[in-house]
This record gives C-alpha cells, sequence and structure tokens, in this order.
C-alpha cells in the first residue's frame, strides 16, 4: 500500500520540480514565467499625415498667435521658426474650436469684454480676417450649435485649471464665452506655463498689446485692444528679402516682348510655351490653343477655360462658360479645387518652397473667394497696393476665376554678413512719420516685407485698418 | 541506510524545494505589473516627454526567428519595367527607381482613386504582390499621396522589402521597389527578446522643440548595413512618416542612412 503511495508521488514531486524550474529559468532569461506564442500584430494601414491636417500644417494657418502670462508688458509671438509649437497650438486650437461647437451653454458681451480680457494669461489665435463658421466647422470637423456666430475672427484661450479652460470667441463686434472648456495639448494651463517661459527666453522681440498703454483710453475703439507694439526693442535683426516673379514665365514673357514675329516665333520662345503648357495641362496641353495679344499677353484657351499670363508676369484664369451659375455647392469642395488650381499655379515655379497662406474666405452669393499671401520666415510678404498675392473665387464644382502674382521668395541675406538690424520701437516709429496713435484705425500691427518695383526688400512696419499703412523700418543706430 | 529511509528523504527533500520554488513564483507572479497598467504608465511617461502616442502598444512579442541574407533577384521586375514606357534604374543598393509616362490626368483625384491606382499597380508587378501589404499613407501635397507597401512573411515585415510610390493628377509618379533575399536559418521561439515597452521608456525622450507623435509601433526584419545581417527589430513611425528602427535583442536603435 505504501509503496503504492511513494513512487507516484515522487513521480509527481520530481515533475513538479522540473517544471517550476522551468517557469523560474524562463522567468530569468524572457521576464516572463510561462513562454509566450510569438504573435505579430494585424497589418494595420496607417495615416501618416491625413489631408486635413497637411492642410492645417500648410495652408490653413491663423495670421498669428501671441500670448502673455498676464505680467504686465510681455506678450510673445509663436511663431513659424518655433514650428512645432507653432503648429500643434494651431491643432489643438482648431480641436477646441471643435469642442465649443458642441457647447449650448455661452454667454454674449459687447467688443468691450475683449478689452477687458486681453493681457490675462492665454493665448490670443487671430485668423487675421472674418472666417465664416462654414469654413471653421469644416476644418474642425465640426456641426456649430451657436446659431448666432457667423464667422470667428479671434479666438482667446485663457488656460484656469490644468486641463480647463475659458474661451472668448470674437465674432465681428461680439464676444462669446465659453466657461470650464476641456482643453487639449498645449493649451492646458501647464504646458502654456512653460512654453511661454521658453518662448520668452528665446524671443528677439518683446510685445505689448495696445491696450496695456496708459493712453489706450484715448485710442479705444479705433484701434484694437490686441494690436502688439514693441516699447523696448531698439536693434533687432531682420534679414532682407529676394522676391521675384517665376523664371519660367519671366523669362518666357521678356522673350516674346522682344520677338519681332509673333506668327513665326523662336524656337525659344515656343520652347518656354510648351514647358508652361505641359506644367500647367499635363497629357491635356494639346487641347490648348495659344493666342498672343497685341500687347505680348500669352493666352492658352479651350472651349471654357482661358488662363493668361501678362506681361507683368501675373497670372489670371477665367472660367467663360455661365453653367457654373446654378449652386455654389459646399466650401469645402471649393476650397479643394481652389487648391487644385493654387497647385496648378505654383508649379510653374522651380522652387516649390514658397509658402502660402490662406488669409481671407468670402462668401459671396454664388461662390466663395479665397485669398492667399505669401510669408517667408514668419512675415508676410504683400503686395504694395493690396495684402493678398493670390484670389481665387470658385464653387463646388469648379474654380471660376483667378488672379495670381506669382513669386519665388529666398533669402538675400549674404553669408557672413552683418544682419541688418533695426529700432522696431514702435512709438518712434509713429513720431518720425508724424503719425499719432489717436489719429488712426487699426486692427493690427506687425512687421512684414512689401513688394515693391525692387527685387530684394526691406522689412516694413504695417498698420492693418481699412488699408493698409507702411512704414519703412530705421535702422539701429550704434 | 535502507532504500526506504532514503526515499523518504529525497521525498521531504524534494518537498522543501517545491514548497520554496512555489512561494517563489507566486511572489513573482503577483509582483509582476499588469500589463494595462505598465502601458498607461509608460504612456504618462512619454506625455511628460511630449511624446504623443497615437496607436496602440503591441501586446505581442517581436519575432525571435533568425534570417540570414541571401542573393536578391531583380531580374524579373527589371524585365517587366523594360516591357513599360518610361525611365527605371537600379542603384548599387538593388533599389529600382521607376518614372512611368503620365497618360492620364485625374482632375477630381480622391485618396481612394490614388490608393486604387497605386493598389493595380502593385498587383501588376511580378514580385509577388498579394504578400506586399499597405503599411502607410502620407499626404504630401494637395492632391499627391505617397503610398508604402511592406512585405509581409507569415506574421512578420521584412521592412527592406518594399514599394513606395506617389500618385499625383498624373497617376503615378514616382516607384521605388527595394527587394531583399533571405532564408529562415532557425526558428528560436523562446529566445530572450526586448519588450517594446522598455525601448519606448528608454530609446524615446524629448528633443528641443519638436514634438513626437507615434503614429505606429510593429515588428519585424531589417537589413543593417553595419553588421550585413538582417536583424529582428520594432519599428517606431512618426507623425511626420519617419521611422525608427530598434533591436528587439538587445534594445539599441539600428541607425539607417
Amino acid at each position: 500500500m505504501r509503496k503504492k503511495i511513494v513512487y507516484p508521488l515522487l513521480i509527481v514531486l520530481i515533475l513538479v520540480t522540473a517544471f517550476q524550474s522551468f517557469m523560474l529559468i524562463n522567468y530569468h532569461s524572457t521576464g516572463r514565467l510561462l513562454p509566450k506564442k510569438v504573435i505579430t500584430g494585424p497589418n494595420t494601414v496607417t495615416d501618416v499625415i491625413s489631408f486635413e491636417e497637411y492642410l492645417l500644417e500648410t495652408y490653413i494657418q491663423p495670421f498669428e498667435i501671441t500670448m502673455t502670462t498676464g505680467e504686465g508688458l510681455n506678450v510673445h509671438k509663436v511663431t513659424k521658426e518655433s514650428a512645432a509649437y507653432y503648429s500643434q497650438i494651431w491643432k489643438d486650437t482648431v480641436t477646441l474650436l471643435g469642442t465649443i461647437s458642441d457647447l449650448k451653454l455661452y454667454e454674449i458681451y459687447d467688443e468691450d469684454k475683449w478689452n477687458e480680457m486681453t493681457g490675462k494669461s492665454g493665448y490670443i489665435v487671430k485668423f487675421g480676417y472674418d472666417c465664416p463658421i462654414e469654413f471653421v466647422n469644416w476644418i474642425s470637423g465640426s456641426v456649430n450649435t451657436n446659431n448666432e456666430i457667423k464667422s470667428i475672427n479671434k479666438i482667446m484661450i485663457l488656460p484656469t485649471s490644468s486641463d480647463e479652460g475659458d474661451v472668448y470667441i470674437k465674432s465681428r463686434e461680439m464676444v462669446y464665452r465659453y466657461i470650464g472648456v476641456k482643453l487639449t495639448g498645449l493649451l492646458r494651463q501647464n504646458v502654456f506655463l512653460s512654453i511661454y517661459e521658453e518662448l520668452k527666453q528665446e524671443s528677439d522681440i518683446t510685445y505689448v498689446y495696445l491696450n496695456e498703454v496708459a493712453s489706450y483710453e484715448n485710442f479705444k475703439g479705433n484701434i484694437e485692444p490686441d494690436a502688439t507694439v514693441v516699447i523696448m526693442d531698439d536693434k533687432i535683426s531682420i534679414g532682407s528679402i529676394r522676391v521675384a516673379g517665376y523664371e519660367l514665365l519671366t523669362e518666357c514673357i521678356f522673350n516674346l516682348q522682344i520677338e519681332p514675329d509673333l506668327n513665326n516665333l523662336s524656337p525659344v520662345v515656343t520652347q518656354y510655351i510648351s514647358e508652361i503648357k505641359t506644367k500647367l495641362f499635363g497629357v491635356y496641353s494639346d487641347v490648348y490653343k495659344v493666342i498672343i495679344a497685341q500687347n505680348r499677353d500669352l493666352t492658352f484657351s479651350d472651349q471654357y477655360n482661358r488662363y493668361t499670363i501678362h506681361s507683368d508676369g501675373s497670372v489670371t484664369y477665367r472660367y467663360a462658360s455661365a453653367s457654373y451659375m446654378q449652386e455654389k455647392g459646399e466650401i469645402s469642395q471649393a476650397f479643394n479645387n481652389t487648391l487644385s488650381m493654387l497647385t496648378d499655379l505654383t508649379s510653374l515655379s522651380g522652387v516649390m518652397q514658397n509658402e502660402l497662406i490662406l488669409t481671407s474666405v468670402q462668401i459671396n452669393e454664388d461662390s466663395y473667394q479665397f485669398r492667399f499671401s505669401y510669408y517667408f520666415n514668419s512675415y508676410p510678404v504683400m503686395l504694395e497696393q493690396e495684402k493678398h498675392s493670390i484670389s481665387i473665387t470658385a464653387t463646388g464644382d469648379r474654380v471660376i476665376s483667378a488672379d495670381a502674382n506669382l513669386f519665388d521668395i529666398s533669402d538675400a541675406s549674404l553669408p557672413n554678413d552683418e544682419e541688418d538690424m533695426y529700432d522696431l520701437r514702435t512709438f518712434n516709429i509713429l513720431s518720425k512719420n508724424d503719425i499719432a496713435l489717436g489719429s488712426i484705425k487699426a486692427d493690427s500691427m506687425y512687421i512684414a516685407y512689401i513688394k515693391d518695383e525692387n527685387t530684394v526688400l526691406l522689412p516694413s512696419w504695417i498698420i492693418e485698418g481699412d488699408g493698409l499703412t507702411i512704414l519703412g523700418l530705421k535702422e539701429a543706430e550704434d | 541506510m535502507d532504500s526506504k529511509k532514503a526515499l523518504r528523504i529525497i521525498i521531504a527533500l524534494l518537498l522543501i524545494v517545491n514548497v520554496f520554488m512555489a512561494g517563489y513564483i507566486v511572489n513573482l507572479a503577483f509582483s509582476e505589473p499588469d500589463t494595462k497598467d505598465e502601458y498607461k504608465y509608460i504612456t504618462e511617461i512619454l506625455a511628460y516627454r511630449d511624446i504623443a502616442l497615437d496607436c496602440e502598444i503591441p501586446e505581442y512579442a517581436a519575432p525571435s526567428a533568425v534570417i540570414t541574407v541571401s542573393s536578391t533577384d531583380n531580374t524579373a521586375v527589371l524585365d517587366y519595367l523594360k516591357e513599360q514606357d518610361g525611365i527605371f534604374s537600379e542603384d548599387e543598393n538593388g533599389v529600382i527607381t521607376y518614372t512611368p509616362p503620365v497618360t492620364q490626368r485625374y482632375e477630381d483625384l480622391t485618396l481612394e482613386k490614388a490608393a486604387e491606382i497605386a493598389d493595380d499597380y502593385v498587383e501588376k508587378l511580378p514580385i509577388g504582390s498579394e504578400a506586399y501589404m499597405l503599411d502607410s499613407i502620407l499626404t504630401a501635397g494637395v492632391n499627391e499621396y505617397r503610398f508604402n507597401y511592406i512585405y509581409l512573411d507569415g506574421s512578420s515585415y521584412i521592412y527592406d522589402r518594399k514599394i513606395e510610390m506617389t500618385v499625383s493628377k498624373d497617376g503615378i509618379e514616382k516607384v521605388y521597389i527595394k527587394s531583399l533575399g533571405y532564408t529562415v536559418s532557425d526558428t528560436e521561439y523562446n529566445r530572450p527578446m526586448v519588450s517594446i515597452g522598455n525601448i519606448l521608456v528608454s530609446g524615446f525622450t524629448r528633443q528641443g522643440q519638436s514634438l513626437i507623435t507615434i503614429k505606429k509601433i510593429d515588428a519585424g526584419y531589417l537589413y543593417d548595413k553595419n553588421t550585413s545581417s538582417i536583424m529582428n527589430v520594432w519599428r517606431v513611425m512618426y507623425n511626420n512618416g519617419q521611422e525608427r528602427y530598434f533591436s528587439s535583442i538587445d534594445g539599441t536603435e539600428i541607425i539607417q542612412d
């Protein structure tokens, strides 16, 4: 009887010992008590950068992002040079716009509220134009429940706790306040504070909101409280830039101007024309007829589409059929059509690195109008007479018209050369130009390059109100 | 000593050893962190370093089999491309670059249409297309998408067998075909491997103002030029399409050109 128990017990004990030894050996070699079967995950397709995300990193960006911790006169701009912050704050703001579009509780104030809140600790994100709510809804992937907001011009985000904050929306003359909104990413208070400290250390220029200036009450109403001025910085380095028309277009037009016989074009001009047609129309280039006007404007035309390259290098497009008059369609589709035209036009550049940002969206009765401006080194590059370089009108079906001044922009600062230093003190600039703040209307003030007949451009101080007031920057005194 | 007494002593010793080992194992089992807690902890550490995780941390282990390099044969693909219009070339690493002629213009190119064009093209290539899986899509511009296909051997990726192509309004713009010949030399299923959790915690730190989002983590095999061998690796893909590879044997990063 005993033998019957002892031997099986001995076998069981030996087996258990072996098994437990295996577990311990396995644990010390693989970190697991029992071996795990190797099973890899299912194949998944990753949308690394979606089209919507691409748009928020390229064409659809705010005009300006400013931040302060409420400490008096210290306002810093999040510039495109801090690309990761700029882009992420903007994306987080778009997410926030999606969040608040679902909120049904909000407070309504008049413009004074914006004045009262400007300077409080937080971000101000400015579109730089009244962005129609349809467009905002599209980029934020939301449906707006606040029927009162027709457009958004600026967004103020004031973090109040670790992941919540108050959000103010400036829509024409009204201000909408959303309380205790969930903030994500770089909008959260602790991240906001650390970014502010980092930018404060790195920024060359310190700005001041105009409502922080003692005499603001005197010109309140004419000048936006969040317009930024420079008080202290009298020696700031800003490089010069080179702005020229696309080489292909300017060379073609130049050679066309000196062409002796328009009925017998030289091989050089023929080659240029062929290259432009191929870039614009691809395999359909043969469909387009070439027409050269008396003034040597070059036109490509099929039955309905008419592209003209003017003697100054600008390009216009007109759709000749009236069939578009039916319906303007969705704004998203109209914008996609606009981008398609924009990339066709910019494909004429040999450089392809010129930064174009959407700077106006307008809803017309039968169409949408989108305007774009060039940027270089975080500063806008604008035309002397108007802010936007490219204007495209489109419906959900097609582009109706386009007017484009196309430029290749590059750094004109010479290597190892001393950089140009400028005195940015705004009140000095104004007084040297005999301008009193009380006498002007200003929505914003900023540094920009203005394209004139020169190719190399120096920075200017811009006062944007009903029009643009351009003030040349003075070089810093030694 | 009689045999009965010896047997009793052996049983007693085995009992003591087993009780001790059982206690130790129970202690180890309960001290092992729960996987979900571990992943939550990793996610928090990464978030603290401004690295966002936009994908699941794989719960599976990296493949442990050993595969070795064998000769790469591009003849079938090159013969196929010779029959097509367009320009192609093969570099010293065996990467084939092909630029097809423009035959059609897609005025309203959507992502779906572009994916269809890419899939159709891959299907026609004489390289065992059915094993190539669409891995990632990147919007490279307006009406411009970049597709990446990677070879899947059973359940493991061979990262050096891939097809990359850009599709735009003018159809397929450029195709890169990379091949790698290999043979499986050993299947070591109980080989010690480094978990992706360890790699994420030790290999990812904040770099200046760059805000990283991890879009994809998976495992497979990668040819390492430095050692001229195929390594078992974890792959981590960023939101800009950049890929980093880490040896799943020792956790070191494999730097590629």
